[in-house]
């Protein structure tokens, strides 16, 4: 089973998804619905709705509620995007015009706001204590996540846990989420949720550690920005760290850093001493040790069809290269 | 019963209504304490008066520590709304403004998101799904006023103002069975806001307000106009609070309150 034939397999669901997604989000306003919708049709993986679909398998996948907390979580990961463009004013993403840039800044405000109020509205009506206290901890968390990273931008002096932690709320939590809402929606016990929270949260874990890497070794292309970004902005991520604490280059990332006249061959100097450091392995290793305990938590569960399906898919975030 | 008989019983000693407000201004500054946060942002505005009115709503249908905890849920969400009012919209450089607009943004979504968590861990879905509806109206009326296509008159900008700055108080008097205090409370919030565009204008303050002054309009033109509407507004709301005939107990006790208020707003400008 390849990760396109998960896709397959999981079309009719994701359709399904995506339709009540744009019914969800038509709002009674030109702009806010515009603003939305376009978001909406920019794409993406909908990695996080998939995964909630498939891990529903362990229960009763036809329930009414899986298809509410697949869109629910999609609407709250759109809402975070919109903001995230704010904070790092970006001007695009997926190759098209954020929302900040086609309208502005206030604009991305009342759309974000908009579309989290959505997704609140739409999981309130669900009658389960245990998926509110997880999903409004997530949601906190990932909000302190976003603080932690701006708390964190320029410190060099960060160790290795403050990176994890900052990673562990910004998109694991999310994705560990994903997992276990599926499996409650689904009627599934707390034994198995359980279990597949630990599995998306280990696969987020390395999810954004690849993403980090990426950032580094991947093209501008690939990545609908130019390479280096979270550099630029003062964001120590996993691939600098190493480069900064066990490959030599601490000085010369923190004179570049502290150089607000750096120019962009310096820094292209910097970021290929950082891919040819050592420091890109190293991610990919601690990587791959994050995607290995997500695979042992899968051993621990049934093994049907769909287990074949989630190791198919943290094979695919240990090899993806966008 | 008046204001001044409303009293609790708190180990042992009866507070006043005030006091007990108090206590739940100090509780909702815990909630929403994050010290990083607190060290690179001012501090948040909290309308203590909304916070006052959704304390007194909520005491009237649920036990005092529930109505706090919804009292303060709520204003949660209104200070999430509000720290993303502040946003700006113009092109930054300088390391410390750019700081400041992220955690604009950032500070203003854990405020949003304490307001479900804070719920949720004492089982009120119910008001979850309020407050949900309420921001999404919020939102749809603040991007139609200011990005609509059709130019607003004087007349319909105020009454736009009106329903955003009481989305929230509104919809949870609706929902609460108080949906007759909205004129009221719309009237009130609304002078009040009136009050504070006035004072932007006066100190040329260009920050998050609704009114700039159009083209061809004098700054003194506009300050004149929103001091007419003041004291219309302020006439309009005492002649409505005079004229309550056979008000609840909950409805005299909240246009007592606002009324002093309102009194004491308006002397202080």
């Amino acid at each position: 089973m390849t990760l396109s034939s998960i896709y397959i397999e999981q079309k009719r669901n994701l359709k399904s998804v995506e339709k009540r997604l744009e019914v969800v989000l038509q709002a009674p306003d030109p702009i806010l619905k515009e603003a939305s919708l376009e978001l909406l049709k920019a794409g993406g993986k909908r990695i996080r709705p998939l995964l909630t679909l498939l891990c529903a398998q362990y229960g009763d996948p036809e329930h009414d509620q899986v298809r509410e907390a697949a869109v629910m979580l999609e609407l709250i990961h759109m809402a975070s995007l919109v903001h995230d463009d704010v904070v790092d004013d970006s001007d695009l993403r997926r190759g098209k015009p954020t929302v900040k840039a086609k309208w502005d800044n206030r604009v991305a405000m009342f759309t974000g706001d908009y579309i989290f109020a959505k997704a609140i509205e739409l999981i309130s009506d669900f009658n389960n204590e245990e998926v509110h206290l997880s999903i409004s901890k997530v949601i906190r968390d990932l909000s302190l996540g976003e603080i932690d990273q701006i708390k964190d931008l320029y410190n060099y002096h960060q160790n290795l846990r403050v990176y994890l932690r900052r990673i562990k709320r910004k998109t694991a939590l999310l994705m560990a989420l994903s997992c276990q809402l599926g499996a409650l929606a689904s009627g599934c016990s707390s034994s198995v949720s359980k279990k597949l929270y630990y599995f998306g949260y280990y696969m987020g874990m390395s999810y954004q550690i690849t993403d980090d890497i990426l950032d580094f070794v991947g093209s501008e292309k690939q990545l609908g920005k130019p390479a280096g970004g979270d550099l630029k902005n003062g964001n120590i991520s996993l691939p600098t760290y190493f480069a900064m604490n066990v490959f030599g280059l601490k000085d010369t990332i923190i004179s570049a850093l502290e150089d607000d006249s750096a120019t962009d061959l310096k820094w292209n100097q910097i970021i290929q001493a950082i891919r040819t450091s050592g420091a890109i392995q190293a991610s990919e290793r601690m990587s791959d040790a994050y995607l290995q305990k997500s695979r042992d938590i899968l051993d621990q569960l049934p093994q049907i069809k769909v287990t074949q399906s989630l190791k198919e898919i943290a094979d695919y975030i240990g090899t993806r290269n966008y | 019963m008046n204001l001044e008989d409303l009293t609790y019983c708190l180990g042992g000693t009866v507070l006043s209504i005030y006091e007990e407000a108090e206590l739940v201004y100090h509780q909702l500054l815990h909630e929403m304490n994050h010290p990083y946060v607190q060290k690179n942002m001012p501090k948040p505005t909290i309308d203590r008066d909304k916070l006052m009115i959704y304390y007194l709503m909520f005491r009237h249908s649920e036990t005092t520590a529930m109505a706090r905890t919804c009292a303060i849920s709520v204003m949660l969400a209104e200070i999430g709304l509000n720290t993303h009012e502040t946003m700006t919209v113009s092109p930054i450089r300088d390391k410390d403004v750019v700081k400041k607009r992220q955690l604009t943004v950032l500070s203003g979504d854990f405020y949003s998101a304490l307001y479900y968590y804070t719920l949720v861990r004492h089982s009120k879905r119910e008001v979850v799904k309020w407050v949900a509806e309420a921001i999404q109206n919020f939102n749809v009326q603040k991007s139609r006023f200011f990005y609509g296509k059709a130019s607003l008159n004087w007349a319909q900008k105020i009454d736009s103002i009106r329903i955003i700055e009481s989305a929230l108080v509104s919809k949870i008097a609706t929902q609460l069975g108080y949906a007759h205090f909205i004129p009221i409370l719309s009237n009130f919030f609304l002078i009040k806001r009136l009050l504070v565009e006035k004072r932007k204008q006066e100190n040329a303050d260009r920050t998050s307000g609704y009114l700039l002054t159009e083209s061809g309009e004098e700054k003194a033109t506009l300050i004149k106009k929103l001091e007419t509407e003041i004291k219309t507004k302020g006439d309009q709301f005492v002649d409505t609070v005079n004229t309550l005939e056979n008000p609840t107990v909950l409805l005299s006790q909240i246009t007592e309150f606002l009324h002093r208020r309102e009194r004491k707003i308006i002397e202080g400008c």
